[in-house]
C-alpha cells in the first residue's frame, strides 16, 4: 500500500469517528465476488439499497447514481465475500471472563434454564465487537454457555448497532443442551442431579417428558376452553330463552357453566416445547463418542431438530450423523486438552464433510477471539477440507443450521447487506482486509485495540511510520 | 556453588546411563510417525533445494541443509554448497526448511494432558514463595502433548511452575527428544530459569484465604522481605564462610605448632564453626541475588511491570524475561534499554482485569523499539501451531523476519542458550521444522521435525498411521 492511500484511510478512519448517520446505500464496483450460494464472478459490482443486497453483477446506472460519491467502493483487487457467521459465541455477553459483574454468560442457577434468553445479556457496545468485526466476522449465535443441562436459548446477533432490538437477527434461535462433564461437575458436587452420564440422559428425558406433558395439557385446556365456548354459547341460548319467557314461567335463572382451570404458566417448559414441535433446533454441545451417541438417542426419541456443537469426536459416528442431517458445529483448534475431548483431531472437519455432514464453525476462544474464527476454517483446509467447504462453513452453512439463511450466509439479492471485502484470501492471516460492511454501513476498521496502540505505541508502530 | 549442588557423580552416572539407554529406546520404541532419517552420527543428511528460512541470515530461495552428528554443518545456496559423500539427500524443493520451534512459556508434563485434577502438578500453592520446588520434578514425561508439540515441529520448550505463587520456583528446559527420561530430556547447556508472578493470580490464591498478598501492595511488601531474608541468608553463609577462614588459619596453626611439639601451654585445638541451617529456599533466591539464574516474572499490567523493575533495581538481580506482560508496549523503550525480553501471545486478551488494556499490535510496537519479542504458547493446544501464532503477529504488523525469529532465536535469546539453538547456523544443535508451505501460509503443514539430528516426526508416516474408524449402527 502507497504511503498516500494509507494516509487516506486514516484520515477516513478519523472523519469515521465523528457520529454519522449510518449509511445503508453502497456500491461496490468491479470487485471479484464470492457469493457462496453460486459460483464466483471475476468482475461484478454489489448494490446496496436500505442495507440490503439490491443486485450482484450488473448495475444500472441509474441506480448506481441513487448511491452517494462517498459510498462507492473500487473494487479493482479486491473480493467480496458474505460477511463471516461465527456459529457459536458468547460475544457480547461478557465483557471481562474473570470479572463476575461483566459475565452474563452462564445462568448457573438451576439444571434447567430454558427459560433466559440469551438477547437479554447481549451488550451491542461491548468493545469486544469491534475487535472481533476487524477479520470480517458480522454475526454471531450468541448463546448462553453451558454449566447447565438447559442453559436457555440462543440468538444470532448482527455485530452492528446501538440496541439490542436492531441488532437482533434472530431470538431465540436454539434450544442449547450441555452433555458430558459440565453439569454432572456443577450438580454432582453439589449433591444434585445430575452426578452422572446416566443421570444427565435422565435428567434431559425427564425434563423432555414434562415439557410434552404440559404442552398436552395446554392442548387439553384449550379443547375445553373451545368446548367451555360451546356451553357458552348453548348456555347464552338458554339464558335468552329464559329472559323471553313471561316472569311466572321462567322458574330458576339458569346457571352458567364452570369456567375450567387453566394450567399454571411455564416458560421452561414452553421454552422445551417449542424444540419439541420443531420451531426452534436443539443445540446438543457433546464431544466423547457416547456423548455424542447419546445427543442422537435423545434427539430421535422425541423428534429434535438436533446440532451438534464441540464434537471432538464427531468423526467416529459420520455416517450416522449424515443420514440423521444433523450438522455439527466446530472448532478446528480443540485439540485434546480435556478428559472428554481427548479424541479431538484435526481431521474432524474434513471426515465430517466427507461422509456428507454440514459442518460450520466455532472459534475455541467463543468470546475475545472469536475474530480468529476464519483461521478454524483455515486450518481445517491445511488438514485437507476442501477450500470451498470451509468458506461455507464460515458463512451460508452456519446460516442454514441457525435458520437465518433468508437473511444471511450469502452475496444474494435480498439478503442482509453483511460483507467482507479483502485483498485476497480471507483465510489466510496475512490478507488484509478492507471493508466490513454490515447491514450496509461501511463499518470503520477500529477498535479499543487499535487505539491503545495508537495512543501508547505510535511512534513504533509501523502502520503509523511506513518504511521510507 | 553455594546452591544446591546441581549434579553429583551420581546424577552425572545416571545420565550417562540413561543417555546409552535412551539410544536403544530410541530405536525401539518410536511410534510410527517418527521417520527414519538419522544425522546424529558420521552420516549425514542433506536437504537439497528447499527455500530455507535460516533466521540469523537472509532466506535462502534454492538452499541445502546438511545435518551431522547431531548438529547443523552447513547452510547455504545449493549452488555453493557441498553434500558430503554417502549423506542421506532429501529431495526438499518446493518445500520450507526453518529452525526448530522453541516454546518459551509451557506447562506440558506439570499440567499433563488430560486435564484433571490428579494431573495438576504446575502449582505448588501451599505458600506464596516457593522458590525451592523444581517444575522437571513434577513433568510427566508421558504427557501426549509432547508429540503433538513435535508433530508442530517444536523442538525445545521452558516448562515452568504455574503463576499462583509469587515465586513459584525454577522452570526446566526440555528438548522434545521421544525418550520419556528426565535426564535425556533435559537441555544439559541451558541456565537455570525462575518464574515468578506479580498481579492478580497470588493476590487471587492467597487473598482468598484471607492470607497475605491480597494486593498488590502486599505482594511487593512480601517480595521485598523475602529477597531481604534471602540477602541475610547470603550474609549469615559470607560470615560462615569467614569464620571458617578463620577457624582453617588457626587450625593450620595449631597443628604447626602441634607437629613442631611447641603447643603453648593454653592452646587448645580450635573448634569448627557451626554452619548455618540450610534453607533451599533461600539457596534458591541467593543464587537469583547473585545472577546465576534467569529471571521469568509472569506479569500483565503496566504498574506490575514497573514494580517488577523496582525489585529488580533495589536488590540488584536482573530479570531476563516478561512473560504474557500484555501491557509491556506501553513502556517498550524502557525495556529495550533493559535489554529485557517480552514473551507474549501475539491476540489472547480480556480474560481478566489485567488483561483488558492488550493490543495485538504490541508484538510489533515491541519489536520495534528494540525489545528482544517472543511469542509463547502457554498452552498444550497453541504450542502444536505456532507458525499460525507467528503468522497473526505478522499480520498485526511485525516483519517477516521479526515474527520468524519470535518462535526461534528471539526464544533462544531470552532462555540464554541461543549459542545451541534458534537458528539454523553450522555447529548449532540439528533442531529443524520441515514445511509444505511457508509457515505463514494457513495451508501449510509440517513434514518432517529432527531434534539433535534424529527425526521425530514425519507426515507421511503420520497419515499412513490414520484409519478412522467409524463406528456404524
Amino acid at each position: 500500500m502507497t504511503r498516500l492511500r494509507r494516509t487516506a484511510r486514516l484520515l477516513a478512519a478519523l472523519a469515521l469517528l465523528a457520529p454519522a448517520l449510518p449509511a445503508q446505500d453502497l456500491l461496490i464496483r468491479d470487485a471479484r465476488v464470492v457469493p457462496v450460494d453460486r459460483e464466483p464472478i471475476e468482475s461484478a459490482s454489489v448494490l446496496v439499497l436500505d442495507g440490503r443486497i439490491a443486485a450482484v453483477g450488473e448495475v444500472a446506472e441509474a441506480d448506481a447514481a441513487r448511491v452517494p460519491g462517498a459510498n462507492r467502493i473500487d473494487g479493482a483487487g479486491l473480493t467480496v465475500y458474505p460477511g463471516f457467521f461465527a456459529g457459536y459465541s458468547q460475544l457480547g455477553l461478557v465483557e471481562v471472563s474473570a470479572v463476575d459483574v461483566t459475565d452474563d454468560t452462564d445462568e448457573g442457577t438451576d439444571q434447567n434454564t430454558a427459560q433466559v434468553l440469551s438477547m437479554d445479556s447481549y451488550n451491542p457496545l461491548s468493545e469486544l465487537i469491534p475487535v472481533t468485526r476487524m477479520n470480517g466476522v458480522t454475526a454471531v449465535l450468541a448463546a448462553p454457555s453451558g454449566g447447565n443441562v438447559f442453559a436457555g436459548r440462543s440468538a444470532v446477533m448482527a455485530l452492528d448497532g446501538m440496541s439490542v432490538d436492531d441488532t437482533t437477527v434472530k431470538s431465540p434461535a436454539a434450544l442449547h443442551i450441555t452433555l458430558g462433564e459440565a453439569p454432572k461437575v456443577r450438580y454432582g458436587g453439589k449433591d444434585q442431579m445430575p452426578m452422572t452420564r446416566m443421570g444427565l440422559a435422565a435428567y434431559i428425558r425427564g425434563e423432555f417428558t414434562a415439557a410434552r406433558e404440559y404442552a398436552e395439557s395446554l392442548e387439553r385446556h384449550s379443547d375445553k376452553v373451545a368446548r367451555h365456548y360451546h356451553k357458552l354459547e348453548a348456555h347464552n341460548a338458554k339464558l335468552a330463552e329464559w329472559g323471553r319467557k313471561p316472569e311466572a314461567e321462567r322458574g330458576d335463572r339458569p346457571e352458567p357453566p364452570e369456567a375450567p382451570e387453566p394450567p399454571a404458566r411455564d416458560f421452561r417448559k414452553e421454552a422445551l416445547a417449542s424444540a419439541l414441535r420443531g420451531e426452534i433446533p436443539v443445540a446438543m454441545h457433546a464431544e466423547r463418542l457416547d456423548d455424542i451417541q447419546t445427543a442422537l438417542r435423545i434427539a430421535e426419541e422425541f423428534k429434535l431438530r438436533a446440532v451438534l456443537v464441540g464434537g471432538s469426536e464427531a468423526y467416529k459416528v459420520r455416517g450416522l450423523l449424515a443420514r440423521r442431517d444433523v450438522p455439527v458445529v466446530l472448532a478446528t483448534t480443540e485439540q485434546p486438552a480435556a478428559m472428554d475431548t481427548l479424541g479431538a483431531i484435526y481431521e474432524n472437519a474434513r471426515l465430517l464433510h466427507e461422509a456428507g455432514v454440514k459442518i460450520a464453525f466455532v472459534a475455541a476462544d467463543r468470546t475475545h477471539n472469536v475474530r480468529n474464527i476464519p483461521y478454524e476454517a483455515g486450518l481445517a483446509v491445511a488438514w485437507g477440507l476442501p477450500y470451498d467447504a470451509a468458506l461455507r462453513g464460515l458463512t451460508l452453512n452456519a446460516a442454514e443450521v441457525w435458520g437465518v439463511d433468508a437473511e444471511l450466509g450469502s452475496v444474494t439479492v435480498g439478503k442482509r447487506a453483511d460483507l467482507v471485502v479483502a485483498e485476497g484470501d480471507p483465510l489466510q492471516p496475512a490478507t488484509p482486509i478492507r471493508h466490513v460492511i454490515i447491514g450496509g454501513r461501511d463499518i470503520p476498521l477500529e477498535s479499543r485495540q487499535t487505539k491503545l496502540a495508537e495512543r501508547f505505541g505510535a511512534e513504533f508502530l509501523p502502520r503509523l511510520n511506513p518504511a521510507p | 556453588m553455594t546452591g544446591i549442588r546441581r549434579t553429583t557423580p551420581a546424577a552425572a552416572r545416571l545420565r550417562a546411563l540413561a543417555a546409552a539407554a535412551c539410544a536403544a529406546l530410541l530405536a525401539a520404541a518410536l511410534p510410527a510417525q517418527h521417520g527414519g532419517l538419522d544425522a546424529t552420527g558420521e552420516r549425514a543428511v542433506a536437504f537439497t533445494g528447499a527455500t530455507i528460512l535460516t533466521v540469523s541470515g537472509e532466506p535462502l530461495a534454492d538452499g541445502t541443509l546438511v545435518l551431522r552428528n547431531g548438529l547443523v554443518e552447513a547452510v547455504g545456496p545449493s549452488a555453493s554448497t557441498t553434500v558430503p559423500a554417502g549423506a542421506a539427500v532429501v529431495d526438499a524443493s518446493g518445500k520450507f526448511i526453518m529452525p526448530g520451534i522453541i516454546d518459551a512459556h509451557s506447562h506440558m508434563g506439570v499440567y499433563s494432558w488430560p486435564g484433571v485434577e490428579a494431573n495438576s502438578d504446575g502449582n505448588e500453592m501451599t505458600a506464596p514463595v516457593t522458590a525451592q520446588v523444581r517444575a522437571e520434578d513434577s513433568v510427566n514425561l508421558e504427557d501426549p502433548a509432547f508429540e503433538r508439540a513435535r508433530a508442530g515441529g517444536v523442538t525445545t520448550v521452558l516448562v515452568l511452575p504455574g503463576s499462583g505463587n509469587m515465586i513459584s520456583g525454577e522452570g526446566v528446559v526440555l528438548k522434545l527428544r521421544p525418550v520419556p527420561v528426565l535426564e535425556a530430556m533435559k537441555m544439559a547447556e541451558a541456565p537455570r530459569q525462575l518464574k515468578m508472578a506479580m498481579g492478580e493470580n497470588p493476590k487471587r490464591v492467597y487473598g482468598g484465604r484471607g492470607q497475605l498478598p491480597s494486593t498488590r501492595m502486599g505482594l511487593m511488601a512480601k517480595l521485598r522481605e523475602t529477597f531481604t531474608k534471602a540477602e541475610e541468608y547470603r550474609a549469615k553463609k559470607a560470615r560462615h564462610a569467614e569464620a571458617v577462614a578463620r577457624y582453617e588459619a588457626k587450625l593450620a596453626e595449631y597443628e604447626a605448632h602441634a607437629a613442631a611439639g611447641a603447643l603453648k601451654e593454653d592452646e587448645e585445638r580450635p573448634e569448627a564453626p557451626d554452619p548455618p541451617e540450610f534453607d533451599a529456599l533461600n539457596e534458591t533466591l541467593v543464587d537469583v541475588l547473585e545472577g546465576r539464574v534467569r529471571v521469568n516474572v509472569h506479569c500483565y499490567r503496566r504498574d506490575d511491570i514497573e514494580d517488577i523493575l523496582r525489585i529488580s533495581d533495589e536488590y540488584g538481580f536482573p530479570i531476563a524475561s516478561l512473560h504474557h506482560a500484555l501491557e509491556a508496549y506501553k513502556l517498550a523503550p524502557e525495556l529495550a534499554r533493559r535489554r529485557i525480553a517480552v514473551a507474549t501471545w501475539p491476540d489472547w486478551w480480556g480474560f481478566k482485569m489485567e488483561a483488558w488494556d492488550a493490543t495485538p499490535e504490541a508484538v510489533a510496537i515491541l519489536a520495534n523499539a528494540g525489545v528482544n519479542t517472543v511469542l509463547k504458547s502457554d498452552s498444550s493446544d497453541v504450542v502444536q501451531r505456532m507458525f499460525h501464532e507467528a503468522a497473526k503477529a505478522r499480520k498485526y504488523g511485525m516483519t517477516e523476519p521479526q515474527a520468524l525469529a519470535s518462535i526461534t532465536l528471539a526464544p533462544a535469546k531470552a532462555l540464554g542458550i541461543d549459542k545451541w539453538v534458534g537458528s539454523l547456523e553450522p555447529g548449532k544443535h540439528a533442531d529443524v521444522a520441515v514445511f509444505s508451505k511457508h509457515p505463514f501460509d494457513m495451508y501449510t503443514r509440517v513434514e518432517m521435525t529432527f531434534i539433535d539430528g534424529r527425526q521425530v516426526f514425519d507426515r507421511a508416516e503420520y497419515e499412513a498411521a490414520q484409519t478412522h474408524p467409524e463406528y456404524t449402527p
